[in-house]
């Protein structure tokens, strides 16, 4: 990923191509507010509450941050007169509509609407933001909500209007609600209480994927179980977004490595995601830098295969030196990222997206995790492991950590270095 | 509009084509409004007359698409002679063969005359609303038949994609779009070259070809007709378009609406097929082409690019931001060349006749920025209070003026112009001082109207401007896909506030307000369509204020349209009795005796304004 130059507001900054404008915006510490918007979503943009102005050459234009690709030389104005008058208009139509919603009187106040202009027509409580829709789609990946109708009779329902099969009862919808519209209904857990036999009543950490087996011993009743409250205390937030899916965080940076916080860490380096009932797995920043630009992906594990934590999972190649990654996790192969075998470069562009490795359906993902560095522990850990490679690369007599710094490095430093930071032993080709 | 392939090649009535040999040939219109009027029961009626008199090896009846004249179907052209008939029924039949037939005079009472009546029988080409047009894109209406892929051929037909394949490269083709300064028909305006060339130049295989046929504004139907009378022109200039840019597949998105320019598509796609002109090595030259046709289930919010694409991929018919261009990331995230049907029509006379015949017609330069001029032709649909109401093709450049009352025919019972409203819906409104005003992109966009894909709607004296705005906004609202908040609850707002200030409920403020909504809906919203919808709101404030005012300060509609401003009374001094208009009051709310003067209960009366149309001496007023 290329950085590019752009000035916020007349300051200068950089950010990388194409990523979100309102990374680069919120990067500085300026506010915008955004109502429909939330990390780990596909931006969707209809709020239009992150609207900003950007100018590029001669021609200013009105754009909504949250999905704008930044660029290079882009000049941009978080709070002209022109944004605050759209802004204060937009709260209005949404105070309108939610006359009642806190959150909602909450965003106007602080654009310094506090009543609207216009008519209320039918008071309802759900802006529309699609933050449920998307969650279910996207990160759940049920897809049992969807908008029905279209206009000004748009509502969030399910498909037909019938309680939905594909309805894991997980609950994240009414979780990422940001004006309470969204409520659970017992119809699924009614009808599961009613169809199911005793031996399939799946607890919904389960049904999420979290966990490979337990039965519900509370007929369905989560407010009142010990199992949920620890692990939702644990995580911190709904287990789902804290362990699921490709939830894609911006890169924090430890040291010089890009860190992401939402997945889970093997101390050989491999990084594992759940998505639906599959663990997606990949190699860190850490492993990246210190093997070099990667010339060549061999990929041990093939689909099909039962691949144990720990076994050889994949080898990554850059002219010299070689490095094994083990896989984080047990469990049975089902992919394999048959783009980054054809072109490895994916890897140094993008290793915890398009350049993951091999997807897993692991034996119990949740109990697994315990044993990995998870998003509590991860910045402490990568710092130290930058550390203890600091002094190690000082002892060895380089002081600084630039791109291909291991091309520099005698192979039998390197074999230490690998053999310190992955338990494993780095093979000369 | 001289030599037809018919005098040349002609068909007897069982369609097999034979060489020469008739003496007349019938075209009826087989375009949607004829045929619904009867056309295809005039033809039968024809048949039989034509058979019992033992002429079917001297008169030829043939189907041709619509030649515009939609308001007086359905239309017959006779050859030789340029002959129009129109307003046809069976019934007129036995006496049209006998007298244009057998006595060789047109019949007079069915041929089309200027009014006033001349007493001559006008050709085509003498007919104002014909004689101002210039047929580019509709060169083959009316002469014809669009289910004949033949009758195309004979016309030059595919001849441009011929010399495309084997004369030209991909880029030396891209390089005549641009020179020739040919920019979409489809509302925007973009030019034409520059996004084949963009799309050709984008990354990513496979590469599609994409003709927009999703029509949907009120009153505009171009799209349909050029299908109807000439599918093939949009098939070749398709084809031209998947050889430029690198595409083998193309598809036709067309609204479900219109099953017969669907029908009349599908027999072309597979009559090309059969005569190797879609498939595969097409003229021997390596290129492949597969059109398909994709059928719209109705929503308006479907002609705006991602949203038509989305639901071409099976997902709901709603826009996304583009910030990243569908000519890179369009269906299925492929490099997507999406035109109109208008466009692609306007192609093979391009390839053919070359960039510079093309940019003669029109206004502006083109031959620095592609921007700089609209060349060409434009297709509209000339509808609302004008005698002729129908299709037109007109040069660029032509004023208002001349397409409302020379082709237009002006104002029908003597009521005065008030404003012309361009591209539809989302169009604005255009006032009679613009009305010597050149019709080109960039002029309509300047007075705050756009081209859009051609609609025209002529209004008059009794059209009230607010009355107007509030009727666009609310079809924009049942098409609104819902998806953000500014076009969904804004319009919905916009309408409140009209309907406020229809109803006498508002003040000064309401203006202004509504003024600031409908600026924050224009610059806010997340696609074209919410993008555009303020505008009939936006022009008629702009032009038409006085009215909005009236509204607001004084009560008073001036059009006399909006009923809660409005009483209707009778004026003593013209009222003879004659009781016509208390016999149809439907509330019973007129009252008086036989020749004497009526009166009006204002208290009954529902202000449906019956009695204004029945009353044949102008006696009821409206206030």
């Amino acid at each position: 990923m290329t950085e590019v130059r752009l000035t916020i507001d007349g300051r200068e900054t950089t950010a990388p191509h194409r990523s979100p404008l309102l990374d680069a915006i919120r990067g500085l510490g300026i506010d915008v507010p955004t109502l429909c918007h939330m990390d780990g979503l596909e931006p969707y943009g209809v709020c239009r509450m992150c609207i900003v102005e950007v100018k590029r050459g001669r021609r200013t234009r009105l754009v909504t941050s949250c999905n704008f690709p930044v660029e290079q030389g882009l000049e941009v104005f978080t709070d002209t007169e022109r944004i605050r008058q759209h802004r204060r208009i937009l709260a209005e139509l949404m105070l309108a509509r939610c006359p009642d919603v806190p959150k909602v009187r909450e965003l106007a106040a602080s654009v310094g609407v506090t009543t609207s202009r216009f008519h209320t027509m039918a008071a309802s409580d759900c802006v529309m933001c699609g933050l449920c829709v998307r969650v279910c789609d996207e990160i759940v990946g049920a897809s049992a909500l969807s908008f029905v109708g279209r206009g000004n009779v748009r509502i969030v329902g399910t498909p037909w209007s019938v309680d939905p099969e594909s309805c894991i009862a997980c609950g994240a919808c009414v979780y990422v609600c940001p004006t309470g519209a969204m409520h659970m209904e017992e119809k699924t857990t009614e009808r599961w209480r009613r169809e199911l036999g005793s031996d399939k009543r799946m607890c919904r950490y389960a049904r999420m994927g979290l966990i490979s087996y337990k039965i519900c011993p509370n007929d369905f009743r989560c407010a009142e179980c010990e199992v949920d409250q620890r692990i939702f205390e644990e995580f911190g937030t709904h287990p789902i977004l804290a362990i699921a899916p490709g939830l894609r965080q911006t890169p924090i940076k430890v040291g010089p490595f890009d860190v992401v916080e939402d997945r889970f860490y093997s101390r050989g380096h491999a990084w594992a995601t759940m998505t639906g009932d599959h663990a997606r797995v990949g190699m860190d920043d850490f492993a990246r830098q210190l093997v070099g630009p990667i010339g060549k992906v061999i990929m041990h594990a093939m689909p099909g295969h039962t691949i144990r934590a720990g076994d050889a999972a994949a080898t990554v190649t850059s002219d010299g030196h070689s490095l094994t990654l083990r896989a984080p996790v047990s469990g049975t192969v089902t992919h394999v990222n048959g783009a980054v075998v054809d072109d490895p470069a994916l890897l140094d562009e993008d290793c915890y997206g398009r350049g993951w490795l091999f997807t897993i359906q692991p034996d119990d993902f949740y109990l697994q995790s315990r044993r990995l560095v998870g998003r509590e522990q991860v910045k402490a850990w990568i710092d130290e492991q930058w550390q203890r490679l600091a002094h190690a690369l000082e002892a060895m007599g380089h002081s600084e950590l630039t791109p291909g710094f291991a091309h520099r490095i005698s192979h039998a430093d390197f074999v230490e270095l690998s053999k310190e930071h992955f338990e494993s032993e780095a093979t000369s080709p | 509009m001289s030599a037809t392939p018919h005098d040349t090649v002609g068909r007897d009535t069982t369609g097999d084509a034979i060489p020469g040999g008739y003496r007349i040939h019938m075209m009826l219109c087989a375009g949607t409004d004829c045929a619904g009027r009867g056309s295809y029961r005039v033809k039968e009626a024809l048949e039989r007359e034509i058979t019992r008199h033992g002429l079917s090896h001297e008169v030829a009846i043939g189907m041709s698409g619509c030649r515009g004249h939609c308001g007086q179907g359905p239309v017959m052209v006779v050859n030789p002679g340029e002959i129009v008939y129109q307003g046809l029924s069976e019934h007129d039949v036995p006496r049209l063969v006998q007298e244009h037939v057998l006595q060789g005079r047109p019949l007079q009472e069915r041929v089309h005359t200027l009014p006033p009546q001349t007493g001559t029988v006008p050709l085509i080409s003498e007919i104002g609303f014909f004689g101002k047009q210039r047929l580019l894109v509709l060169r083959n209406r009316g002469i014809i038949d669009p289910e004949v892929i033949d009758d195309y051929i004979v016309r030059d037909g595919y001849r441009a994609l011929s010399t495309a394949l084997s004369t030209m490269t991909p880029e030396e083709v891209i390089q005549e779009l641009i020179a020739s300064g040919l920019r979409g028909r489809g509302g925007g305006g973009f030019p034409t070259g520059i996004k084949w060339k963009t799309c050709r130049e984008a990354p990513g295989h496979p590469k599609y070809i994409v003709c927009n046929a999703d029509e949907g504004d009120p009153g505009a139907y171009m799209d349909r007709t050029i299908i109807e009378c000439d599918p093939h022109a949009v098939l070749e200039g398709m084809a031209i378009a998947g050889y430029a840019i690198g595409a083998r597949k193309g598809y036709v998105y067309i609204r479900n609406e219109y099953p017969l320019a669907r029908e009349c598509l599908e027999k072309a796609i597979a009559d090309a097929r059969e005569y190797g002109l879609l498939g595969e090595n097409i003229f021997d030259r390596g290129f492949d082409f597969e059109v398909s046709i994709h059928r719209g289930a109705g929503a308006f919010v479907c002609g705006e690019s991602s949203a038509l694409m989305a639901s071409m991929e099976g997902r709901p018919g709603e826009p996304r931001a583009k910030y990243i261009h569908t000519v890179e990331h369009g269906l299925w995230d492929r490099p997507t060349n999406l035109n109109n049907v208008e466009t692609y029509a306007n192609v093979p006379p391009i390839i053919l006749r070359g960039a510079q015949w093309f940019t003669s017609i029109g206004t502006g330069d083109v031959s620095e920025n592609p921007w700089g001029g609209s060349k060409g032709t434009k297709v509209f649909s000339l509808v609302g209070k004008v005698h002729n109401t129908g299709l037109v093709e007109v040069p660029m450049g032509i004023t208002l003026r001349e397409i409302v009352f020379d082709i237009g025919g002006g104002i029908p019972k003597g009521k005065k112009f008030k404003a012309v409203q361009t591209g539809g819906p989302s169009g604005g409104v255009i006032p009679e001082e613009l009305l010597d005003l050149p019709v080109d992109f960039d002029q309509l966009t300047r007075v705050g109207s756009m081209m859009g894909s051609g609609g025209m709607i002529v209004m008059d004296e009794t059209d009230c401007m607010v009355d107007i705005a509030r009727y666009f906004i609310d079809f924009l609202i049942g098409e609104s896909c819902g998806k953000c908040l500014p076009c969904r609850e804004g319009l919905t707002q916009i309408s409140t506030l009209l309907n406020d200030i229809c109803n006498g409920e508002a003040d000064e403020h309401t203006i202004t307000l509504l003024e600031e909504l409908s600026n924050t809906v224009k610059e806010c919203s997340l696609c074209a369509l919410g993008g555009s919808a303020p505008n009939p709101v936006l022009s008629t404030l702009r032009y038409f204020r006085d009215e909005y005012e009236a509204h607001v300060r004084e009560k008073r509609c001036p059009a006399g349209v909006c009923k809660a401003l409005i009483t209707y009374s009778i004026d003593p001094a013209r009222c003879t009795g004659c009781t016509l208009c208390a016999r149809n009051c439907p509330q019973d709310a007129i009252s008086g005796e036989n020749k004497k003067p009526h009166s009006i209960a204002v208290d009954l009366c529902i202000k449906c304004g019956i009695c204004r149309d029945v009353c044949p001496h102008d006696a009821v007023i409206v206030h």
